[in-house]
């Protein structure tokens, strides 16, 4: 089917017929891939021993998966797979945990969705996904970025880590996405449905776009509403007070951010209701030089230096400022270089970001918990940690494909966490790594077909 | 949808290797997948605040779920055949009131879908004889979408109907463990499943059931069925408790802690003592048991070629079909006293549709049951006694509704969603004690609505 001009009113009368009516549709081919992982490293380093102390834990997964992906005529594409996940609980130290690592086996869906394409081409393509399905914008990051749509804004926490499902080509949203390629420019609507992050369900829409130039520079940019079409209103931005009475006079005692769901400033004698709700832009840039002078006998992602910049959270009132920061302090900055391996490694990243954010690194208060109502204020500093000492973020990715095998590693100060304890889940949300001298070792190996 | 594998695209799958990897050539695989996202929500729930209190206001609860499912079927040699099927689900616990959503999180639940053997025999032109073995889906009314098929499944005492959205039984996921013989002369159908109880406990009791459909022309269908449910107990004391059980409910904090009738009924009479003297009361001691007897008479008439309607009507409009249950023949005092009140009787009708969408029914229920509908004792304490909430109006959920669509497109895209008032039941809040299997729609006040795309091969 040739490309045609496009324009909105046509794409509402083709999404509107497919809805309409209904054809059996010849199905051409169904493909299987899949594979299988390990993963194994350690936590060389890890400063916060305010909870466990996770210095030289060792870090171990298994991950088996299959998909299977059925074609039908020249549109349609429906994805089914499954995964399974062996991880691990960490002990922390000798005596935290008596060594103890409860193992768990989670499940997981690769993909489930259907993608409908009116037209694909290299050069123009217009299509609709929908269902859990991977997305990434920025194909480049290895580690530190796509703060655009992982993580919350209030606050600013950031997600990041060892190949995660947001860098892997398995699901890391719900909901849709249109897809508009026309010539160097691209854009996409995304529509997600809120599965991890309290509150569940709310939708986020999201806009990004981008548009190479000459072949060696992409530029791009997007918003994200992040939870503005809320479930519940009263979840999502709430206008009482907490019903566990630590936002009442009498109930409070101690740190603002003991509070739940409101800032109070006691010199201006203001209350003010806070909301998982806000804002997040995003840009973005790569730029390859071999497109210049030609790539000889480097890789492909030899030599490609890219950024990305986001700003999470757009409130500037008194109280979010003061909860929060300014925009410097909502603001994460990353830069990274595909060193050369002349096809030695399929890429060898290095990573650096700096986010000068004045909250704890911690995700605790966004956990399902029998005790305390979720809060989007910042975990309480109780150890008195300098916030400071986290600002900079680095890491190292390499890896390489040899036939049917990947084997893969990194090295980085990044903002991977426990994720939960065993017999606490709602514990054990903050990163490992909160000062420069911290840092861990990891490696993975993959057979995929 | 099966659909056959072409060897070119063939990469070697992880699921199935044992059958896969061995004589490849001489087997016939076929692969199906499916996957889904729904979403809806609760939009009054009455008698939830009844049951548990403030935590388990069902009101406005969003229910929202996503997953997948993969399986294969495997022809080896003329008669045999066999299946097996995985897959994932994300859902969540029930939110509950907005002031205990703390509790609220996703889960990830993996699910068989399927894993059964299956032999067929063709007899002569006329007869088949079929045997399946495992996990198996059967449904002997595919026409209904909610309401009904309640011959297989729900307890008998106490008498607890399960439907919902696409609910187990609708689909073409598997719902029974066992084995089922099956026979076809003709026009007529006859059934005979062993089925091991894996949903309710107490666990792994076997029921015997025989289904029986006759096809009396192209028009009508009538089917009718006996589920002598539990009838071969695996521990007989936890099906058909007696005196000297514990009488304590377990795990059910919802539940008055005075309740003093967990293994047994305590039925008050008065007794005349004597001319001009005052009745005494007398308090009988009733045993029972959750082992019961259920019988089913369905039909399915559609009377589009009768009336000479083909043509602009869709294939199953102007269906309309019914079924009739008996959940329990015995008589206890007290709570099942009376056999018309353990009778649900469904309608359903296929409005038309003209093609424009697949199935749009109407289902309606009468049931006439004053017990609580919650099955909780049931399934916690091993109770045949049903839960009493003296606040409760019984009488105002005789009457259940749903109306349903789904709609194909593009042979591989289904549309689907329901508005109902039925038997939909959330599991509350993972609290300690508010979790809840009572019924979340009770008055008529109450009614969901969800919807759901499919998609599939």
């Amino acid at each position: 089917m040739k490309p045609m001009n496009f324009k909105l009113i046509d794409t509402a009368k083709i999404v509107a017929a497919a809805l309409l009516f209904s054809h059996a549709i010849a199905q051409k081919e169904i493909t299987f891939s899949g594979g299988s992982a390990i993963s194994y490293g350690r936590i060389a380093h890890s400063s916060d021993k305010s909870s466990l102390d996770y210095s030289k834990n060792f870090l171990r997964s298994i991950s088996a998966q299959f998909l299977m992906s059925a074609a039908f005529g020249d549109n349609l594409k429906i994805n089914a797979g499954l995964g399974a996940l062996e991880r691990h609980f960490l002990p922390g130290g000798a005596t935290d945990a008596t060594g103890r690592s409860p193992f768990v086996v989670s499940p997981y869906l690769v993909q489930a969705n259907f993608a409908y394409s009116w037209w694909d081409t290299d050069q123009a393509k217009l299509k609709l996904t929908g269902g859990y399905f991977p997305y990434t914008y920025n194909p480049d990051v290895k580690n530190l970025g796509l703060y655009l749509l992982r993580g919350p804004v209030y606050p600013g926490i950031l997600i990041s880590g060892f190949e995660t499902k947001h860098i892997a080509p398995v699901a890391n949203m719900l909901g849709l996405r249109v897809q508009h390629v026309s010539g160097i420019f691209e854009q996409n609507l995304v529509l997600t449905s809120e599965t991890e992050l309290y509150p569940l369900f709310d939708f986020s829409p999201a806009y990004i776009a981008n548009v190479k130039l000459g072949g060696a520079l992409k530029i791009g940019a997007g918003v994200n509403f992040f939870h503005w079409i809320p479930i519940e209103k009263k979840l999502t931005s709430p206008d009482t007070l907490a019903y566990d009475g630590s936002d009442t006079p009498s109930g409070f005692v101690g740190d603002p951010n003991l509070r739940t769901w409101v800032y109070v400033d006691t010199i201006a004698k203001d209350t003010t209701y806070l909301s998982f709700k806000g804002t997040k832009v995003m840009a973005n840039a790569s730029l390859d030089p071999k497109v210049f002078f030609g790539s000889g006998a480097m890789g492909a992602n030899d030599l490609k230096l890219y950024a990305e910049v986001a700003l999470i959270g757009l409130d500037m009132s008194d109280s979010y400022k003061a909860i929060y920061g300014g925009y410097m302090n909502r603001m994460p900055v990353m830069v990274g270089f595909n060193l050369p391996m002349f096809n030695i490694l399929d890429n060898l990243s290095i990573e650096a970001e700096w986010y000068g954010s004045k909250v704890k690194d911690d995700l605790s208060r966004y956990q399902a918990s029998t005790s305390n109502q979720m809060s989007p204020l910042p975990v309480v500093n109780r150890a008195n940690l300098d916030l400071s000492r986290d600002d900079w973020k680095w890491s190292l990715h390499g890896s390489k494909k040899l036939g049917q095998v990947r084997v893969a590693f990194q090295v980085a100060n990044d903002h991977s966490r426990p994720g939960g304890k065993l017999n606490f889940p709602a514990n054990e949300w903050q990163s490992f790594f909160i000062s420069p001298k911290d840092w861990y070792a990891m490696s993975k190996v993959a057979f995929f077909f | 949808m099966f659909m056959r594998l072409k060897r070119k695209s063939f990469l070697v799958p992880m699921l199935g290797a044992l059958c896969i990897a061995t004589a490849q050539d001489s087997l016939d695989i076929k692969y199906k997948g499916a996957a889904w996202f729904q979403a809806g929500r609760i939009q009054h729930s009455s008698d939830s605040l009844l049951n548990g209190g403030l935590n388990n206001n069902l009101n406005r609860n969003w229910i929202e779920a996503a997953g997948a499912v993969v399986s294969t079927s495997t022809k080896f040699g003329p008669n045999w055949e066999g299946s097996m099927g995985i897959g994932a689900l994300q859902a969540t616990n029930a939110r509950g009131d907005v002031s205990v959503a703390n509790n609220w999180y996703p889960t990830w639940s993996p699910f068989v879908s399927e894993a059964r053997v299956t032999y067929t025999s063709a007899i002569g032109e006329t007869q088949k004889l079929q045997f399946n073995l495992g996990f198996f889906p059967y449904n002997y009314n595919p026409e209904a979408k909610d309401l009904g098929l309640y011959l297989l499944r729900g307890y008998v005492y106490p008498g607890t109907p399960i439907s919902g959205f696409e609910a187990r039984g609708t689909t073409a996921a598997a719902n029974i463990f066992g084995g089922m013989a099956g026979y076809t002369l003709g026009n007529f159908k006859n059934d005979l499943l062993v089925i091991s109880e894996t949903e309710d406990r107490p666990y792994f009791d076997l029921s015997v059931a025989d289904v029986l459909s006759w096809q009396a022309g192209p028009n009508l269908q009538l089917g009718a069925g006996v589920n002598f449910y539990r009838a071969i107990p695996r521990i007989k004391k936890n099906t058909s408790p007696g005196m000297d059980c514990l009488n304590a409910v377990s795990g059910y904090a919802q539940i008055d802690p005075d309740d003093n009738e967990i293994c047994y009924e305590l039925d008050t009479t008065f007794v005349k003592t004597g001319a001009g003297v005052d009745s005494a009361a007398r308090v009988d001691t009733i045993l029972g048991s959750m082992s019961g007897n259920k019988f089913m008479a369905r039909f399915r008439w559609d009377p589009k070629s009768l009336f000479g309607l083909e043509g602009v009507w869709g294939k199953q409009d102007l269906v309309l079909y019914g079924e009739i249950g008996v959940l329990g023949t015995k008589d206890y005092p007290k709570y099942y006293s009376d056999i018309k009140r353990r009778m649900p009787v469904m309608v359903g009708f296929n409005l038309p549709t003209f093609g424009y969408l697949d199935k749009l029914g109407l289902e309606v229920e009468y049931y006439a049951s004053k017990n609580f509908a919650d099955y909780g004792k049931a399934t916690t304490s091993y109770s045949w006694v049903p839960r009493v909430v003296q606040q409760a109006d019984k009488a105002r959920d005789d009457w259940k509704w749903s109306l349903y669509f789904s709609k194909v497109t593009f042979g591989h895209l289904r549309f689907s969603g329901q508005v109902a008032n039925d038997h939909l039941r959330m599991f509350g809040p993972p609290d300690i004690g508010l979790i809840s299997y009572a019924e979340a729609l009770t008055t008529p006040k109450d009614w969901y609505w969800i919807i759901k795309s499919t998609y599939f091969f």
